[in-house]
């Protein structure tokens, strides 16, 4: 169940360099809200509710979860510098206390445009240039959490970019907060949950025992997927519209996906085929070279 | 696709006339089978007279293992004039970092010196599963070799040795997370000397078995998707599938010892090979066949034959026996030409070359039964089973 907003109100209280306070969206534990700051600039606050039952072993571990997983995504978004990454606002990482109840706040910048999925949404076929353009942001994005901080984002889809319209970061990925560094102990506190969007996630996250091969190639299948949709104006290459659940990952798993070629055939082949590479179901079988993904974008 | 000499024992005039008729692309010098100081006066020789051909040395690295063995057979790699990067090895010793890190040292700093066209760095043997010791020491190398090689970079191309027992070929997931790892590690090299072992040197009717051709073309099409270049050594008949799956080149010598890879080349033995039987490479029965069956066929079936100029080297009137040399030049001949056929740069299209040609291996198969001829088992028609079995099974391993 998606996390109550707080009263515009409530977060003045808290936040008084910050003004406005309107409503964007919310989460299961996040709220995200549109703010102007004391210097005049907009930025988007969000809130991250914690949850509050500490008193059993459960609420212990869910609160641990959240606030573990909020800090990893803020301490990555102030490492990361590639321009496809959204960046932090001037609200740095905070607890606080809202209502009665323990929060951890920051703020990120505020990108024009709107996200990918409602670009999709119109049904429109976008030309190679631009989804050329939209895996050279992606494939860019995932080479800094990888190479720079061995992270894997393990969410990218559409709803997770932005399109800015702006010439130097057209596509900008948003929204960190179940990145994995391989590095570091896991987070998710209930280990048959697997921390994705199942439309979007790669095969190998289906595997129990992920971790021991999760790698970047993960996120380069979410990011084949998303282009994939892009490119067709809403079609995903495996999923139909009511498929439950279990479809969805039977799908994932064994069916094989529609071919970009047939759908765009006015695209060049070259990036139809590295973009149906990209969702091939081994991981092995995705390129993983991102700097040669990038020459062959440019 | 290119081609490559194999080079090993007997060598004689064979490289030299190769590269002269436009047969062969380049040549791997063998550490085994010439001292270090002529290996470099015929690198020198080579590049003079084909200074656009591509010089490699294959170390062979992977024979120090067994080094240690009561008779083992090492030729040049040990004695008074051998390679001073050469020396028994325990797995124990390459299981440490610093031992791998300055093997790859010694063995990269003595190429440096030849005019070889690109470096191979040494590796070991996976001998048994990707999950495995070995496994783990060959990645060690994998991950080193960039970083050894930075103290002689002169712009060649470095090619890491990436040499696979059959056996562990077995385990499907293993090898798909052994390539993944292996295309992702950090510093990667241009590309690999890949090498396929074998459990003995003889060359099967099959000539491949279950698993095995599928699998190595998928380590083919996954090191090219990832923008390797790929050399794959000893191939012989299997060079046009290899080729078809992505690999840049192929070696291939005139022993059965050059044509596939075995360790068994370097371990001691109670018995020593018998001169071969000279053999014809058809192309369009996918393999060889000896040169008497060849002499009865000719007549009734001439599709048996290319058509090429090597074809000459199999006179009528001496009973279509060729002298040694001009045995190997047809070999190359004939598989320059197969592989020209079967290759094309999309792998699917690849691949309906081949079964074409299998298709029509198939045909001339059935018309030689129909003169009434007997094939030897080795010359037989039953490769073209298994391989069409093993390029469905790459199709599907390739998410074709």
């Amino acid at each position: 169940m998606p996390a109550q907003p707080f009263a515009p109100e409530v977060l003045a209280a808290a936040f008084r360099e910050l003004a406005g306070f309107h409503f964007l969206a919310t989460g299961s534990y996040k709220s995200v809200y549109r703010v102007t700051t004391s210097l005049g600039g907009e930025e988007v606050l969000k809130v991250v509710r914690l949850p509050q039952d500490r008193t059993t072993e459960e609420g212990c571990a869910l609160h641990a979860q959240e606030l573990g997983r909020a800090t990893r995504e803020t301490r990555l978004l102030e490492q990361c510098r590639c321009p496809c990454i959204v960046r932090l606002g001037s609200v740095l990482p905070r607890m606080c206390e809202l209502e009665g109840e323990s929060c951890l706040a920051y703020s990120e910048e505020f990108l024009p445009g709107g996200d990918l999925k409602a670009v999709i949404a119109q049904g429109q076929k976008p030309m190679a240039s631009q989804i050329a353009s939209l895996l050279s942001c992606l494939v860019s994005a995932i080479g800094e959490l990888w190479t720079g901080h061995r992270a894997v984002h393990r969410d990218i889809k559409p709803a997770n970019i932005f399109a800015t319209g702006l010439l130097d970061r057209p596509y900008v990925v948003l929204d960190l907060g179940i990145a994995y560094n391989v590095s570091e102990p896991g987070l998710t506190a209930d280990p048959s949950q697997i921390p994705a969007t199942p439309l979007y996630m790669a095969p190998e996250m289906l595997d129990p025992n992920f971790r021991e091969t999760l790698s970047y190639r993960a996120d380069l299948y979410s990011a084949g997927v998303t282009a994939f949709e892009f490119a067709t104006g809403g079609i995903h290459p495996l999923a139909k519209k009511g498929d439950g659940l279990v479809k969805t990952v039977s799908r994932v798993l064994h069916q094989e996906p529609l071919r970009l070629s047939a759908l765009r055939p006015d695209l060049p082949p070259q990036l139809t085929s590295l973009i149906e590479q990209l969702i091939k179901k081994k991981p092995a079988l995705r390129p993983g070279n991102l700097a040669l993904i990038l020459k062959q974008l440019a | 696709m290119k081609l490559f000499a194999q080079h090993g024992f007997g060598t004689g005039t064979k490289i030299e006339r190769g590269l002269r008729e436009g047969l062969l692309d380049g040549v791997v010098f063998g550490a085994k089978d010439i001292a270090p100081m002529k290996l470099g006066e015929s690198l020198e020789q080579i590049a003079a007279d084909f200074p656009n051909s591509e010089r490699f040395f294959d170390p062979q690295f992977y024979a120090v293992l067994i080094a240690a063995q009561p008779g083992a057979r090492l030729g040049s790699l040990v004695g008074a004039d051998s390679y001073s990067y050469f020396e028994a090895r325990r797995r124990r010793d390459l299981e440490r970092e610093s031992q791998v890190l300055a093997d790859l040292r010694n063995v990269l700093d003595f190429q440096a010196a030849l005019p070889v066209t690109g470096l191979i760095a040494p590796n070991i043997v996976i001998r048994r599963s990707f999950d495995s010791v070995e496994a783990t020491i060959a990645k060690s190398f994998l991950r080193h070799a960039v970083e050894a090689a930075s103290s002689v970079a002169d712009g060649r191309p470095l090619y890491v040795t990436l040499a696979v027992a059959t056996t562990a070929l077995a385990d499907r997931i293993e090898l798909q997370n052994f390539l993944q790892e292996i295309t992702e590690i950090e510093r990667p090299p241009d590309g690999f000397y890949l090498l396929m072992e074998k459990p003995d040197q003889s060359i099967s009717a099959a000539l491949t078995e279950p698993d095995v051709l599928s699998r190595w073309m998928l380590i083919n099409h996954t090191l090219k998707l990832n923008g390797f270049r790929i050399i794959n050594g000893y191939t012989d008949a299997l060079a046009p599938y290899l080729g078809a799956a992505g690999a840049d080149a192929v070696g291939t010598g005139w022993y059965n010892t050059l044509k596939t890879f075995s360790l068994k080349k370097f371990e001691p033995v109670s018995d020593f090979a018998r001169r071969p039987v000279p053999r014809y490479t058809s192309k369009s029965l996918l393999k060889s066949i000896r040169c008497t069956e060849l002499h009865d066929l000719r007549g009734m079936t001439p599709a048996v034959l290319n058509g090429l100029p090597s074809d000459a080297f199999y006179d009528p009137a001496s009973g279509s026996e060729p002298e040694a040399t001009e045995e190997a030049l047809q070999n190359w001949d004939a598989l320059r030409e197969m592989s020209r056929l079967t290759a094309s740069a999309d792998v699917v299209a690849s691949l309906a070359a081949c079964r074409a040609a299998l298709n029509q291996a198939e045909e001339l198969y059935v018309r030689i039964r129909d003169t009434g001829l007997t094939m030897r088992d080795r010359s037989s028609g039953v490769h073209i089973g298994l391989i069409r079995e093993e390029l469905d099974a790459f199709e599907g391993l390739a998410e074709l």
